[in-house]
């Protein structure tokens, strides 16, 4: 799999949106760090016990998440596997939990690369 | 009226931020701080109830998808209280994908709505518009509440009976728009109608009291002439007592059957009415034609003068009255009236000092009855109270009368044994009534006066049936004792006093 991307942009935005506060945004990335693997687990749990509900809220919080954190293409695979719940029982939960999963960890990897510090500076 | 860009949406706010995600109730948190406004952050819709059930928030930030209890259902229980049923809800969402869940929080009563992924720009403006809306309903129920409150203001009035302070006025008057001014032209002509009726009741108080005091002291003076009369008679001091005492009795009770029936006196009632009897019945009553047969009529009337002072100086002490210079002076310009008189008239015959000195117990005697009779039982008729206080002193009076073989028989064909017994019972009966209805205007002190007036009607009945004559000094004296009556001055009406006004009726 292709390292994942993260979208300065997006990260620029959430800084804007915390008042330019670096130190809050490295304690959010912290949050992050230990929400997400949690919440890649979580959708694992909800796929293998059919659990269409807790599957539903998990993917919509790591979408969201993701999304604010420029983990594009995690939060896509998010948004697929939500609105796949919203139609009835999506298919191959299994095969999509599991790419959530490895590309959780890859967008994980690659924020925790970025210095954010330099995000302020417009680096 | 009501003006809307009087409020200040910029101002700070608080806002509870519902988000089950940490990471992003935390970053909206955050965002919502950066604004100026304070935050509080709760992750489930249960908790944001619990929270806004206990303190007051000026927005809520609610995310719609959360586990239990979703933001539908908060913004439900919110709508369903009224309590919360006015706090702007913004639901926040991923507008993308969420445009009908948007679309039914804002038909459940969400005022607005947030993109997950939004600008600061655009919070700070959907957060102030919805701070200025709550704002402005927030001065509409203030504006409201207050009409309501002059309105209730107004039923209170319209009631019939009020004081000023029921009106409850004070935060509508603070008020700097027109609202506030009108309550404050409503409350000062509710405070002037109100001094105004007070001022008039103190002056029907008084002239009633002046009526009041003229009256029974002018019946009750003629209780030591009668008694020198019984004594210039020998009849036994005890036997007219007794005697005067059932005839007061009698009338009383048959003046008080017929107006109200049967007097229904509660046994705690018999405390003070064997106390009075005592007092009054038997003991000044008995003294009064004891002492009548050693001191002129003229000359007891003078000693009883003194209990104006005696009433003043007993009220002061025991509290009952506030007493004051005003009072003071008046209280003495009417002794001094009477002394004048007294001094200035020659007297012929005077009883020996220690019998002059022992007539200082009657006016004694009488400022306890006049204070006595500011505890009567209110829920007796005076008549009724009269007439059971003389049926007791009657009772009281009767073994000793008998043990004296004072208890004469009066005689079928009324001589003039029985028209001293009977002017006494009756003069003592009427002049009681009126003296308990004085003391219920005019309060003890300002029925004290009686003293000048009983003093006054003391020397003319001493006059008119001992043969004195009245000099023109005396009038002059009965003069200076009524500008004397102004002075005391009645009873003021306490803070309890209600006026009562009648409503004209529209038309």
């Amino acid at each position: 799999m292709n390292a994942a991307e993260i979208d300065r942009e997006a990260l620029g935005r959430l800084l804007r949106i915390l008042g330019d506060d670096v130190a809050e945004l490295e304690d959010l990335r912290n949050d992050y760090m230990e929400d997400a693997p949690a919440l890649a687990r979580r959708i694992s749990e909800a796929v293998s016990q059919g659990d269409w509900s807790a599957l539903k809220i998990a993917a919509h919080t790591l979408k969201s998440n993701a999304r604010d954190f420029g983990a594009s293409r995690l939060a896509d695979l998010c948004n697929t596997l939500e609105h796949a719940c919203d139609e009835g029982r999506p298919e191959d939960p299994q095969g999509i939990a599991e790419c959530i999963r490895r590309e959780e960890e890859a967008a994980r990897e690659a924020l925790s690369k970025i210095c954010l510090d330099r995000l302020q500076s417009g680096a | 009226m009501i003006d809307p860009h009087e409020c200040e949406p910029a101002a700070p706010a608080s806002v509870l931020v519902v988000d089950d995600s940490r990471f992003s109730g935390r970053k909206l948190s955050k965002a919502v701080t950066v604004l100026g406004h304070r935050t509080e952050l709760v992750t489930s819709g249960a908790e944001a109830l619990r929270v806004l059930n206990d303190a007051s928030f000026d927005v809520v930030l609610l995310d719609i998808v959360m586990p239990e209890m979703d933001g539908y259902a908060v913004l439900a229980s919110m709508k369903a209280e009224a309590s919360l049923r006015d706090i702007p809800v913004i639901v926040v969402s991923s507008l993308d994908d969420e445009t009908e869940s948007v679309a039914r929080a804002i038909e459940l009563g969400a005022e607005d709505f947030l993109p997950k992924d939004f600008e600061p720009t655009i919070l700070r403006a959907r957060i102030n518009a919805s701070l200025a809306r709550k704002r402005f309903r927030d001065r509409e129920l203030a504006y409201l509440h207050d009409i309501d409150t002059l309105t209730r203001a107004a039923e209170v009035i319209e009631g019939g009976a009020f004081q000023p302070a029921e009106l409850d006025l004070d935060a509508v008057t603070s008020r700097s728009d027109a609202l506030g001014g009108l309550a404050k032209v409503f409350r000062n002509l509710a405070e002037e109608i109100y001094d105004r009726e007070r001022r008039s009741d103190l002056t029907v108080r008084t002239l009633r009291g002046t009526l009041l005091v003229l009256a029974a002291g002018s019946i009750f003076g003629i209780a030591p002439a009668l008694g020198r009369l019984a004594s210039r008679n020998d009849l036994p001091p005890l036997g007219v007592v007794f005697w005067s005492a059932v005839v007061a009795a009698v009338l009383c009770l048959a003046v008080s059957v017929a107006r109200r029936g049967l007097p229904r006196p509660r046994r705690r009632d018999f405390g003070f009415l064997a106390l009075w009897a005592v007092v009054l019945g038997c003991l000044y009553q008995l003294l009064t034609v004891v002492i009548a047969e050693h001191v002129e009529a003229t000359m007891i009337a003078l000693v009883g003068s003194t209990r104006g002072f005696m009433v003043f100086l007993l009220a002061a002490l025991i509290a009952l009255e506030r007493p004051s210079i005003r009072r003071f002076f008046g209280l003495g310009l009417g002794f001094a009236a009477v002394a004048a008189v007294l001094l200035m008239r020659e007297t012929e015959e005077r009883g020996d000092l220690l019998w002059l000195a022992s007539a200082l117990v009657l006016p004694f005697l009488l400022s306890i009855h006049t204070l006595l009779m500011s505890w009567r039982p209110r829920h007796l008729d005076a008549s009724a109270t009269v007439g059971l206080m003389m049926a007791l002193s009657a009772l009281f009076l009767l073994p000793f009368a008998l043990a004296q073989d004072a208890l004469f028989l009066p005689s079928p064909s009324i001589g003039q044994r029985e028209m001293i017994t009977l002017a006494l019972g009756t003069s003592t009966a009427v002049a009681l009534v009126l003296a308990l209805n004085l003391v219920a205007t005019a309060g003890p002190v300002f029925a004290s006066q009686m003293a000048y007036s009983q003093t006054l009607a003391g020397i003319a009945w001493g006059m008119i049936l001992l043969g004195e004559s009245l000099s023109p000094v005396a009038w002059g004296s009965l003069a200076l004792v009524i500008v004397g009556f102004w002075l005391v001055e009645p009873k003021r009406a306490g803070d309890d006093f209600r006026i009562t006004l009648r409503m004209r009726e529209d038309k």
